[in-house]
């Protein structure tokens, strides 16, 4: 084993990231800013809105902290988003997922033929809802950071992205037991 | 011309190698990549219009309505870009486009714009283009090949020993200097032999529409690809393919009871109450030819047709004596004159492009149909179109 993040399967690119994350928690130790505290609901809204991103890892920290902020993010999610996708009701198998489906929208992962490593990520939109048009699409796993990224404007009701297919965004979506949020 | 070829796409911004042409699902809308990434450049919304039937102008030629591009460097606006990615695409269909580090015998270094008629329209910048190659063109060596629109050749600065220029007023000059001939897009295999079982069961198959209709399968990779099951004609005459016309009208007061049939002069007027058009492509020759037979209701009556059949194709080898048959309902709650739309299309070979051209005709427009079928005889095919306006109601 040489170590190397390009050599890694995606079990052992989650334990790096969570040590890290680990790290980046205890850095923060010592630092001015109150270090621990919890988000104030005004933050957590200001963040899920988009007006006041908390950077990933904060947030991140904040969640493995307090056990039930997670509840309260995914509530304000769930209050501002245009659609979301509920986990999927086999999630107890715990394999993995292609598809999701939400109220309004339609999520798929296609494997792009380009490029082995690296995965579409497909949103197709029912009409006339959900409208206006979702801009951000955030996943929101049982344990870890939320993973949120921008969406480019629907063409004929859909949307479509490529992303590495094991990107923490990707390996987020296909977990059925994360609930995902059209923002 | 032959070997591999480069295609360098100039820009203002320095030159950007094409890397990689890649079919991708249908799902997907097609997309410009910067270096295999997963960075899409601001052009691909124009690059999908550029590809997808029936606006684009690469499905139609290649036949597949997705794909991947890789360049090498940002195209970041502009139109410019859209003759060297159509040459892209039609040098990876012919196998001979140089990807990723595969060497090349010719570089190609273009810029122009193409339009709906696979007309090379001329584009701006040129001479500062030029300037901001100069590296890359020095390093082409005698193997450059530089594709401007016409009349714009003068903008370009010295030329390296041995480069060629070709100024183009079509896609089609370019793609002759290339040495891709308009009939060597690639063919591959599945079709025919359904094609092949229609016939043998039932003649040239009105139900062959359904084959015609599916989506196509992705471009096989050359490797995979097969040669005609079926070869080509010798002495096949495509004038002895005659095309016939009848109305159909109910022997009662309905057109739910029995019907006869009328022959009729395309643009004859007939009186009111045709239930139905049906044509008939008759080979009168000695020898088989293929032909593609489309009869079509012409306007948005299709559009609310639900089940009624408003197009119907047949398609395949049609054996000497031989007879093939396209039948399409008047629409009967409308009570204007319709025009009935058939096109035939005749050829001594087995023409993939043809087909997949016809593929989606069922959501082609009237223009859309007119321009399909002046490309086609582009291609140098036989091609009949006749036009029949009927009244469907008495």
């Amino acid at each position: 084993m040489t170590g190397r993040w390009s050599d890694m399967g995606p079990g052992e690119r989650a334990v790096v990231e969570a040590s890290f994350l680990a790290l980046e928690t205890a850095a923060l130790i010592g630092a001015d800013r109150p270090v621990g505290a919890k988000p104030s609901p005004s933050a957590l809204w200001a963040h899920v809105t988009g007006a006041v991103p908390i950077p990933r890892a904060e947030l991140g920290a904040a969640l493995i902290r307090h056990p039930d902020l997670r509840a309260t993010l995914a509530g304000m999610l769930a209050r501002s988003a245009i659609a979301s996708a509920p986990r999927v009701a086999a999630a107890a198998t715990g394999h993995p997922v292609s598809e999701r489906g939400g109220d309004g929208f339609r999520l798929r992962l296609l494997p792009a033929r380009g490029a082995p490593d690296q995965t579409w990520i497909m949103i197709a939109l029912d009409t006339p809802r959900p409208a206006p048009a979702p801009t951000r699409l955030t996943v929101l796993p049982p344990d870890g950071a939320p993973e949120t990224v921008a969406l480019e404007a629907p063409v004929d009701g859909s949307v479509q992205l490529l992303a590495e297919t094991h990107s923490a965004l990707v390996r987020a979506i296909s977990d059925p037991t994360a609930v995902v949020f059209l923002l | 011309m032959t070997g591999r070829v480069r295609v360098v796409i100039a820009t203002t911004e320095g030159p950007s190698t094409v890397l990689r042409v890649t079919a991708e699902d249908p799902a997907v809308r097609s997309v410009v990549c910067l270096g295999r990434s997963t960075t899409t450049l601001p052009i691909s919304r124009a690059y999908d219009a550029f590809v997808r039937a029936p606006t684009g102008v690469i499905e139609r030629a290649v036949g597949h309505p997705s794909f991947r591009v890789d360049v090498s460097a940002p195209i970041d606006d502009g139109d410019s870009w859209q003759l060297g990615l159509y040459l892209a695409h039609r040098l990876k269909t012919a196998d001979r486009l140089a990807e990723d580090d595969e060497p090349a015998d010719r570089v190609l270094w273009v810029s122009g714009a193409v339009d709906g008629d696979l007309v090379v329209r001329p584009v701006e910048r040129i001479s500062e283009k030029w300037r901001r190659s100069d590296v890359m063109l020095a390093e082409a060596g005698t193997g450059l090949l530089v594709v401007v629109p016409s009349g714009q050749a003068g903008a370009l600065g010295d030329l390296p020993g041995g480069a060629e220029v070709v100024e183009a007023g079509t896609v089609g000059a370019v793609l002759a200097r290339l040495g891709i001939e308009r009939s060597s897009i690639q063919r591959r295999s599945g079709r025919w032999p359904l094609v092949a079982a229609l016939i043998g069961v039932a003649g040239v198959a009105v139900g062959a529409f359904a084959w015609l209709n599916q989506q196509p399968p992705p471009i096989a990779s050359p490797a995979l690809s097969a040669p005609p099951p079926v070869a080509a004609l010798q002495a096949f005459d495509p004038a002895l393919v005659r095309l016939l016309t009848f109305e159909r009208r109910p022997t009662g007061g309905s057109c739910a009871g029995e019907q006869r049939t009328d022959p009729v002069e395309p643009g004859q007027e007939t009186p009111p109450g045709v239930c139905a058009l049906t044509v008939q492509a008759v080979n009168g020759g000695a020898t088989g030819g293929f032909i593609w037979l489309v009869a079509v209701v012409e306007g948005t009556f299709r559009e609310y047709s639900g089940n009624a059949k408003s197009i119907d194709i047949a398609a395949g080898l049609l054996a000497p004596g031989e007879t093939a048959e396209v039948r399409v309902a008047a629409p009967s709650w409308v009570r204007r004159p319709v025009v009935f739309r058939s096109l035939l299309v005749v050829s001594g070979e087995d023409r993939e492009d043809v087909s997949r051209a016809l593929a989606g005709a069922e959501t082609l427009s009237t223009d859309d149909f007119d321009r399909l079928a002046e490309q086609l005889i582009e291609l140098g095919l036989d091609v009949r179109t006749v036009r029949h306006r009927v009244q469907p109601r008495a």
